[in-house]
């Protein structure tokens, strides 16, 4: 670890005494059919809690949120069979006018049924106020300008949740099809300075990197070189496609060779990382296969023990 | 406050590519509502012409669709052409609040029987497939296990007293053949028109799988009856199919009278099971 990065030494040292795990894959209603009938085919699985339940909102008088029977029967059976692992996508982390706590409450509950080893959510924002004062949602993550402003911002916010979450948390790097002109910060120097601000690690998303590389025309192994690799507890590997002339994080099936480059690059020099998740849509599955999620599962284990050990 | 603002002017943007080319054309007017830094205008007024916005439109829109096409797709095929004029509609009459795509399909839902209500629709089968394809999404997500233990506590259903309708059911009302009518939604061949008839179906996630029952006529009309408010009428008797199914439950005991989907009861309200 180079002498640049010393914020990751701030790090939770409970953090880093947990097991590398390997290779896990994101849940979605085809992988509980695969899961079912070969549950040794990950390492860990990563779930979004978000997608369990129906949420009824803020303005629910009682029984916000209605948690999915089936969906949580499956949760039952994996988590005595592997490690799980949360993602959510509803902190909104970097909203300047968002605060949700009954949802936190209800992601703290599940840690306390469930014992997900870590928790993750994304660098972008959702939420906002209308004008006329009343919520509203984006419709996508959206992201965010690399400035001192923004970082302070979202700093205060994983430093105000860090606590009612009995796991370390760890902020995922955005896919971002827009650029700011004039930012305070690179990227990297965002995600560094905010490890040393909130003491989260890093969820680095291989594929959302090569997203932005490729769309926006910079060296994604620049990036990492200059991204605090020590902050990274998890990686994300996806495929995507063209949508109108941009290269789009779509989750449609086998990474694409750029993305199995980076991830040989990053696993020799993250000396924190437990695990590498494979995302897939579930709408691509008929397309994509049994066989498909097999395929890029296996070559991310191989890659994995070449420099972790089986 | 302008880091808010900045926000809330990108999210606008990223939702209507209207806004993008009225900003194109003159940003200082386009976002003169906003509160803004000269750096957040300059950075808004410069997105507005990469090609990434129209792709976060597109992204936007097929995210906000998405969900419609998915969980009411025999009435979007009813719908054909108006489909779009009236999802936009729907958008341009309500903020898109919290997120939940769920919730907003239901409430697209309720847009759309207000619009059938008042004869702004085409189609004539939207009606009883928006209300087919509404109890389905509603069976789907409702908690199972808590009403499977609901039931399990009450005594049998007797079949000669008033029943209910399993809280894991929802009946509702058609107007046309509900085979002839599903198998061409099913099929993507809706036709122009079929021979108008009433009829009843049940729809049950009982077992886990969905089912879809069609009763017979005594039954629907005693439905009809007690679904208004009336009293429950001993349903097992005139729908045994029902009962053989487990869909009925002791309505004494805590039941609740079936209530139907997708039909009007105001002309009903003066009906009282004898
Ligand atoms: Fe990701």
């Amino acid at each position: 670890m180079s002498g640049a990065f010393a914020g990751s030494r701030a790090l939770g040292s409970h953090a880093l005494g947990l097991r590398a795990l390997g290779v896990g894959i994101l849940y979605n209603e085809a992988v509980s059919t695969l899961l079912k009938a070969e549950p040794g085919m990950v390492d860990f699985l990563s779930i979004m809690p978000d997608l369990f339940w129906t949420d009824h909102g803020t303005g629910a008088e009682k029984n916000r949120f209605v948690e999915l029977d089936s969906w949580t029967e499956f949760l039952d059976w994996a988590v005595g069979r592997m490690p799980v692992v949360a993602h959510s996508i509803g902190l909104s982390l970097g909203s300047a006018a968002f605060d949700d706590d009954d949802y936190v409450e209800q992601l703290a509950d599940w840690h306390r049924r469930y014992g997900f080893l870590w928790h993750s959510d994304h660098l972008s924002f959702a939420q906002v106020r209308s004008a006329s004062g009343h919520e509203q949602h984006a419709g996508m993550a959206v992201p965010l300008p690399y400035d001192f402003e923004v970082l302070d911002m979202v700093a205060g916010r994983i430093r105000a949740l860090r606590p009612k979450l009995p796991s370390p948390f760890l902020i995922e790097n955005a896919v971002t099809y827009l650029r700011f002109a004039d930012e305070d910060m690179s990227e990297p120097e965002f995600l560094n300075a905010l490890v040393r601000q909130s003491g989260c690690f890093i969820l680095l998303d291989l594929h959302n990197l090569h997203t932005n590389a490729r769309n926006h025309g910079f060296d994604a192994l620049d990036f990492l070189r200059r991204l605090d690799l020590a902050a990274v507890m998890e990686v994300h590997i996806a495929g995507g496609g063209e949508i109108a002339g941009m290269y789009t994080d779509s989750h449609s099936g086998a990474c694409p060779e750029p993305v199995w480059a980076l991830l040989e690059e990053v696993l020799p020099r993250a000396p924190n990382l437990k695990g590498v998740t494979f995302e897939f849509h579930d709408s691509y599955f008929p397309v994509f296969g049994a066989a498909g999620v097999h395929a890029e599962l296996a070559r991310a284990k191989s890659i994995w023990s070449r420099h972790r050990g089986p | 406050m302008s880091l808010e603002s900045f926000q809330r002017a990108l999210c606008d943007l990223v939702a209507s590519p209207d806004l993008c080319l009225a900003v194109r054309e003159d940003s200082g007017a386009a976002l003169a509502a906003y509160t803004l830094t000269a750096r957040e205008r300059e950075r808004l007024a410069a997105v507005v012409w990469q090609r990434g916005m129209s792709t976060n439109c597109t992204l936007y829109r097929s995210n906000r669709i998405t969900p419609v096409y998915t969980l009411l797709p025999f009435t979007c095929r009813a719908l054909g052409g108006q489909f779009q004029p009236l999802i936009e509609a729907f958008w341009r009459a309500r903020v898109f609040g919290d997120g939940q795509f769920l919730s907003e399909v239901d409430r697209f839902g309720m847009f759309l029987r207000r619009r059938i209500a008042e004869g702004g629709v085409a189609s004539p089968f939207a009606g009883e497939l928006l209300a087919f394809e509404l109890a389905r999404n509603e069976l789907a997500f409702l908690p199972r296990k808590a009403a499977l233990e609901r039931v399990a506590a009450l005594p049998a259903p007797d079949p000669a007293a008033p029943c209910a309708l399993h809280p894991l059911a929802r009946a509702v009302a058609f107007s046309h053949d509900p085979v002839a009518l599903l198998d061409a939604a099913a099929a993507g061949a809706l036709p122009p028109a079929l021979p108008e008839r009433a009829a009843l179906v049940v729809l049950s996630v009982v077992t886990g799988a969905l089912t879809v029952l069609q009763i017979p006529e005594p039954a629907r009309l005693a439905c009809r009856l007690t679904a208004e408010g009336g009293a429950l009428w001993p349903l097992a008797s005139l729908a045994p199919d029902l009962a053989r199914a487990g869909l009925l439950v002791a309505a004494a005991a805590g039941g609740t009278a079936p209530g139907i989907c997708g039909e009007s009861m105001l002309e009903f309200t003066n009906f009282r099971a004898p």
